[in-house]
C-alpha cells in the first residue's frame, strides 16, 4: 500500500513544508492530509491555505484533551472543492492557562466553534467577541469536557437516584451470583468502575 | 413621520410554530424582522462525556439519538471512525445495504420537514398527508431493524443482519406509491399562489 | 342547589365525563420523544377520535406531555409553563427517561427522576413508545379521571415547599416568584 503515490496530496504537503518552518506533514490516505504546526503560526497558515492553495471551506474545529501529556490539541478541518482533498491542521496548547489567537475574521463560522470550545474546555481566544454563555446555563464548576471532571461525583451530589439502582450497576456480578458460575479473568478487565 | 423603535420578541422554547426546542430572540419593526439571535442548549446531554464511560461497542447504542428526525447518519459516522482507526474494510454487500438505509432515512426526514414547515405556515392538510405517508417508510424500517425511529443497525464492521426475504419488492411498491403522491404535494405546496406570495424574496442569502 | 352528598356525586360524574373526553395537550416537544407525537395526532393513528388535540398556550391546555429527558435549562421553562396552566391539569411522563433517568443516567445536564420536581399522573414506558402505546396511556388517564384519582395538582399545592426545595437544588439562578401562580 505504501507504493501508491498520491500525487496531488503530496504536492500540497510539499508546498506547505517549503513555505513555513517548523511544520511537519504527511499523507494519511487517499484524499486526507495531516499537518502539525506550532500555535504562533496558525493565523498565517490558515490565510495561506485559504488564498493560495484553494482550501476555501472550513468544515469543523475540534479539541482533544491529552491528560497524561498535559496539553490540549486543536484540530482545524478544511476541504478544497477543486482538488477534493481534506486537510487537518493540528496544534498543541499548554494545559495551564490555555490561550490562542482568535481567527474568526478569516471564516465567520469559527466564532460558533470557538465559543463552544471556550465553554467546554476553558481555552481563551484572545480578541474574540462573543457572549460567554452558550449552551450551559448558570454553570460555575470546571469546564465539563475536560477529562478530570468527575461525572460520577457530580451526579451523586446534584441529582436523585432511583432506589434499587445499586444492584443494577454491577450486572456481571449479579448474574454470576445467581447462576453460580465464575467470571473469567478476561472479562474482569472490561468493567466500568 | 416617526420611525418606530424595534420591539424584542422571544420566539421561545414553547411555541406551536417551531418544530423542536430552541429560542430565537427577534427584533421586529412592524412586520419586518431586523435582527435575530439564537439561544441554544435546551437539549444538551454531553455525548462525548457519556462515551468516556462506555466501551466502543456500548456507545454505538447511544449515538443514534444525537439527531432525532434522521438518526442514521450519526451511526454511519461513528462506524466509519472506528473502522478507520482499526483499518478494517467493509464487505461490499454491507456498503449497498448501508446506502439503501441512508436513502430511506433521508426521504423520511424530508417528508417530515414538508409537514412541519407547512403546519407552521397554516396549511394543515400537508402534515396529515406527509406524516401519514412517512409511516409506510417507517414500516419498512420496522421490518428490517426492529424499531421505528431509532434503528441501531449500522455498526462498526458492516450491518447487523441481512435483508429479509422479499424486501426488495416491498421497497419498490412503496416507492411507486410515493412517486404518485409527490405530484400532489407539488401541486399543493409549490404551485400554491399564497405560498409563493408569502415566501418569494423573503430571507434571501447570497451564495457568495 | 342543595349541597348534599348525592347531588355532589352526580355533578362529579358529569364533570369527569366531560373532562375526560376533551383533553387538550400543550404543544411543547421537550426531548427526543417528540418525534412520535406527529404520527399519533395525524391520520394513521388518529388520536382526535378520543378528543385529544394540540393547543397553543399553557393557559388553554389541560395536559402537559413531558416527552423524554429534561435538561436543567428546559426544566426551568417547564416549571413556568406548568404553573401557568389552570386547574384541573395533568402531567404525563413519556419514555423511560422520566421514570429512572433512562439512557442518560450518567449525564451531567439531565435530571433523573421527574416525580421529584413536578407531580406525574401516568407514565408511559418505551424508547420511543409506539403510537398505540401513547393512546393506551391516554386511556389510562381517562380511567383515572373517571375515578377521581388524578389529583397531581392538589399534591403540588399541598407540598409546594418540598417541590420548591428540590427544584432550587438543581436550578441555581432562581429568578421566578416563589409562590404558585
Amino acid at each position: 500500500m505504501t507504493d501508491i503515490k498520491f500525487e496531488k496530496e503530496q504536492q500540497v504537503v510539499d508546498q506547505l513544508v517549503n513555505t513555513f518552518q517548523n511544520l511537519s506533514g504527511k499523507v494519511k490516505r487517499e484524499r486526507r492530509i495531516e499537518v502539525s504546526v506550532s500555535k504562533k503560526l496558525i493565523p498565517s497558515v490558515l490565510s495561506y491555505v485559504k488564498d493560495q492553495l484553494g482550501f476555501t471551506h472550513m468544515s469543523h474545529m475540534s479539541c482533544v484533551d491529552w491528560l497524561e501529556d498535559e496539553h490540549f490539541e486543536l484540530i482545524y478541518i478544511l476541504w478544497s472543492p477543486e482538488l477534493k482533498v481534506q486537510l487537518l491542521i493540528k496544534t498543541l496548547i499548554n494545559r495551564e492557562n490555555p490561550s490562542i489567537e482568535n481567527v474568526d475574521m478569516i471564516w465567520g463560522q469559527l466564532n460558533t466553534y470557538q465559543r463552544e470550545i471556550r465553554e467546554m474546555f476553558g481555552i481563551q481566544f484572545t480578541g474574540m467577541i462573543g457572549k460567554e454563555e452558550f449552551i450551559l446555563e448558570d454553570w460555575d464548576e470546571m469546564p465539563p469536557m475536560r477529562r478530570d471532571f468527575d461525572t460520577a461525583e457530580f451526579i451523586k451530589e446534584a441529582y436523585f437516584e432511583r432506589p434499587g439502582r445499586d444492584g443494577a450497576k454491577n450486572v456481571r456480578d449479579e448474574i454470576a451470583d445467581r447462576s453460580g458460575e465464575e467470571i473469567p479473568e478476561l472479562a474482569k478487565k472490561y468493567s466500568r468502575d | 413621520m416617526m420611525r418606530e423603535k424595534a420591539t424584542t420578541l422571544y420566539l421561545g422554547p414553547q411555541h406551536p410554530g417551531i418544530t423542536g426546542n430552541m429560542m430565537i430572540k427577534l427584533k421586529v419593526e412592524g412586520d419586518t424582522v431586523v435582527n435575530a439571535e439564537t439561544n441554544v442548549g435546551y437539549l444538551h446531554r454531553g455525548f462525548e462525556k457519556l462515551m468516556e464511560r462506555r466501551n466502543w461497542l456500548q456507545s454505538f447504542t447511544i449515538v443514534c439519538r444525537i439527531c432525532v428526525p434522521e438518526p442514521d447518519p450519526n451511526e454511519l459516522n461513528y462506524s466509519r471512525a472506528v473502522e478507520e482507526i482499526e483499518g478494517r474494510e467493509v464487505p461490499e454487500r454491507a456498503e449497498w445495504i448501508r446506502t439503501l438505509v441512508m436513502e430511506l432515512s433521508r426521504l423520511a426526514s424530508y417528508l417530515l420537514w414538508f409537514g412541519g414547515q407547512n403546519g407552521s405556515a397554516g396549511l394543515y392538510t400537508m402534515p396529515q398527508w406527509t406524516v401519514g405517508d412517512r409511516d409506510y417508510i417507517l414500516d419498512l424500517f420496522e421490518e428490517l431493524t426492529g424499531g421505528r425511529v431509532y434503528h441501531m443497525y449500522i455498526w462498526p464492521g458492516g450491518v447487523r443482519r441481512d435483508l429479509p426475504e422479499g424486501f426488495a419488492g416491498r421497497v419498490l411498491e412503496t416507492m411507486d406509491y410515493l412517486e404518485k403522491r409527490l405530484i400532489q404535494y407539488d401541486q399543493l405546496m409549490f404551485q400554491n399562489t399564497i405560498f409563493q406570495k408569502r415566501a418569494q424574496g423573503v430571507g434571501y442569502i447570497d451564495p457568495a | 342547589m342543595p349541597n348534599d352528598k348525592k347531588s355532589q356525586k352526580i355533578v362529579d360524574i358529569i364533570q369527569n365525563a366531560a373532562r375526560k373526553h376533551s383533553l387538550f395537550v400543550l404543544a411543547y416537544g421537550t426531548g427526543c420523544g417528540a418525534i412520535e407525537i406527529p404520527p399519533t395526532m395525524t391520520s394513521k393513528y388518529d388520536a382526535e377520535r378520543f378528543g385529544i388535540r394540540g393547543m397553543a398556550t399553557p393557559r388553554q391546555a389541560d395536559v402537559l406531555l413531558v416527552t423524554g429527558y429534561l435538561a436543567t435549562k428546559t426544566l426551568k421553562r417547564v416549571i413556568r409553563a406548568y404553573e401557568q396552566m389552570q386547574d384541573p391539569k395533568y402531567v404525563i411522563g413519556f419514555g423511560s427517561c422520566t421514570i429512572n433517568g433512562g439512557m442518560y443516567w450518567d449525564s451531567y445536564n439531565t435530571i433523573k427522576l421527574l416525580d421529584k420536581y413536578i407531580p406525574v399522573d401516568v407514565y408511559i414506558n418505551g424508547c420511543m413508545p409506539r403510537p398505540e402505546a401513547v393512546i393506551d396511556g391516554f386511556i389510562e388517564l381517562q380511567g383515572l379521571i373517571k375515578d377521581g384519582k388524578a389529583n397531581g395538582a392538589e399534591k403540588y399545592k399541598e407540598n409546594l415547599d418540598w417541590y420548591r426545595a428540590n427544584q432550587k437544588k438543581v436550578i441555581k439562578n432562581w429568578n421566578m416568584p416563589d409562590y404558585n401562580w
